[in-house]
């Protein structure tokens, strides 16, 4: 008979388990299983690798630490989402002015070692150019497109994530996706 | 067309996101990096300011966990803080919600009658429009009412047929007061029918010297969204208006809003916005 793997525990069973048990085990798994999307939603929120590292780093200890009071009022991904999004927001408050690096920074030329430098260098320019456009887009906006387009949720889920409603959900993706395609068309096939 | 527009954008920056992603090793090491810090961090779950403030009940939990002479403290707080809040909302009220330096805080006047767009009015709008649709023959983009004169948008040749969706009208109203003057008279008003997603730049020869643009978006909630840019205030003076760019406005179909307060040379204006999807059988 062949040994039955243990089914895994969802989001809410390992909070629970950690409300009773306060173990380090269960911390270790949500944390593996939303550091890379938490990463990137940030990133793509703030357009800086080093900035999103330690903006991941302060989203989960700010949650780790709210996790003993998590009522499951809703589900965890939305709550966690919602501190991660006012945590990046506060950041990008602070940080409003100054450039945004990843927009400033052009693309590096392809090395004269790279197989294909031309194609290199045109993704390069295209990344680039994505970039600077989010960057453009005020963080309201940014934040609709990257949550709903980026991450997938429904206008509702975003919307409650960013404390607006759905209308005004819709309406932000509507306008960043009107300004994207005008910045980026010589990206966008017909 | 827009909808494969749209799906080509997010996948040009889902390729992107994907792109920027970093690799495996790196967030293994920013997991290392969090889990350790998550180790220094000291009887989590009992530090009071660190509850993050999404969780609703987090007030009421963080008053469970503070010690008696705190609460005290708290209670005083709390007392002091709705005597504040009080206060405050004494004040506001008296002072009318669009009290600023630059916009005309006293004696706001309420949203006027003619602001409001009725069925029977909509009905006509869109009798209307359909005698003009008929007139010019798919050549009418979009069209205005301006105190008993009709401006016409004509295009050279036939245009393509709109999205599918009912034609959107907009009724502004410009209301202003003049130095010394108490009463609010009516400056200038239009209504326009536009189609979804249509900008329309009106700057009508009547002697006021307004300019407008206006752009409707129907949102899937029956809410509808409206850029509007103005300018107001040259009336004879040969100087250009200062136009005013509104952020955009969300409507609830046939709601007045007050849209914008201002003071210029003297003359103090509120701008009031009505918008309305026209009725179906006739669009």
């Amino acid at each position: 008979m062949q040994p039955t793997a243990a089914p895994e525990k969802s989001d809410e069973g390992l909070v629970d388990s950690y409300q009773r048990t306060r173990r380090k085990q269960d911390l270790d798994v949500l944390l593996g299983r939303y550091v890379g999307r938490l990463q990137g939603m940030i990133y793509a929120m703030v357009l800086n690798q080093s900035d999103a590292d330690d903006l991941t780093q302060e989203v989960f200890l700010r949650a780790i630490r709210g996790l003993p009071q998590f009522a499951g009022q809703s589900r965890f991904s939305t709550w966690l989402y919602r501190v991660a999004v006012n945590t990046t927001h506060r950041f990008l408050e602070r940080r409003a002015g100054s450039p945004v690096d990843g927009a400033a920074v052009p693309p590096e030329p392809a090395g004269p070692g790279s197989d294909q430098p031309d194609r290199k260098a045109m993704q390069a320019e295209m990344n680039h150019q994505i970039t600077a456009a989010l960057a453009e887009l005020s963080p309201s906006l940014r934040a609709a497109m990257v949550l709903v387009v980026l991450e997938g949720m429904s206008a509702k889920e975003a919307a409650r994530i960013e404390e607006c409603s759905r209308a005004t959900m819709y309406w932000r993706v509507h306008r960043a996706r009107k300004i994207l395609t005008q910045r980026l068309a010589k990206y966008l096939s017909p | 067309m827009n909808r494969q527009k749209d799906d080509n954008l997010d996948r040009l920056l889902r390729y992107w996101a994907s792109r920027e992603q970093p690799d495996e090793a790196h967030l293994e090491s920013l997991r290392r990096r969090i889990s350790q810090a998550a180790d220094s961090l000291e009887g989590a779950g009992t530090e009071v300011g660190s509850i993050p403030d999404d969780d609703p009940t987090a007030s009421r939990r963080r008053k469970a966990l503070l010690p008696a002479a705190w609460s005290s403290r708290l209670a005083w707080f709390t007392l002091g803080a709705a005597a504040a809040i009080l206060a405050a909302v004494v004040l506001v009220s008296r002072l009318g919600p669009d009290r600023a330096d630059d916009t005309p805080g006293e004696q706001l006047v309420e949203v006027p009658p003619e602001v409001r767009l009725d069925r029977q009015q909509l009905a006509a709008q869109a009798k209307l429009l359909a005698a003009m649709k008929e007139v010019f023959a798919g050549r009418l983009t979009w069209m205005a009412e301006s105190d008993g004169k009709v401006i016409l948008g004509i295009e050279p040749e036939t245009q393509p047929s709109p999205d599918g969706s009912q034609p959107i009208t907009i009724r502004l109203v410009v209301m202003a007061r003049r130095p010394g003057e108490a009463t609010w008279r009516r400056r200038w008003s239009v209504d326009c029918i536009v189609h979804n997603e249509q900008l329309v730049e009106l700057a009508p020869q009547d002697g006021s010297g307004a300019q407008f643009a206006f752009w409707a978006h129907l949102l899937p909630d029956g809410m509808i969204a409206v850029d509007t840019s103005l300018g107001l205030g040259a009336r004879g003076e040969g100087r250009e208006p200062q136009p005013s760019t509104l952020d955009t406005q969300l409507f609830e179909p046939q709601v007045p809003q007050r849209i914008l307060t201002l003071k210029t040379d003297g003359t103090e204006y509120q701008v009031f916005q009505t918008v309305a999807v026209l009725p179906k059988e006739v669009g």
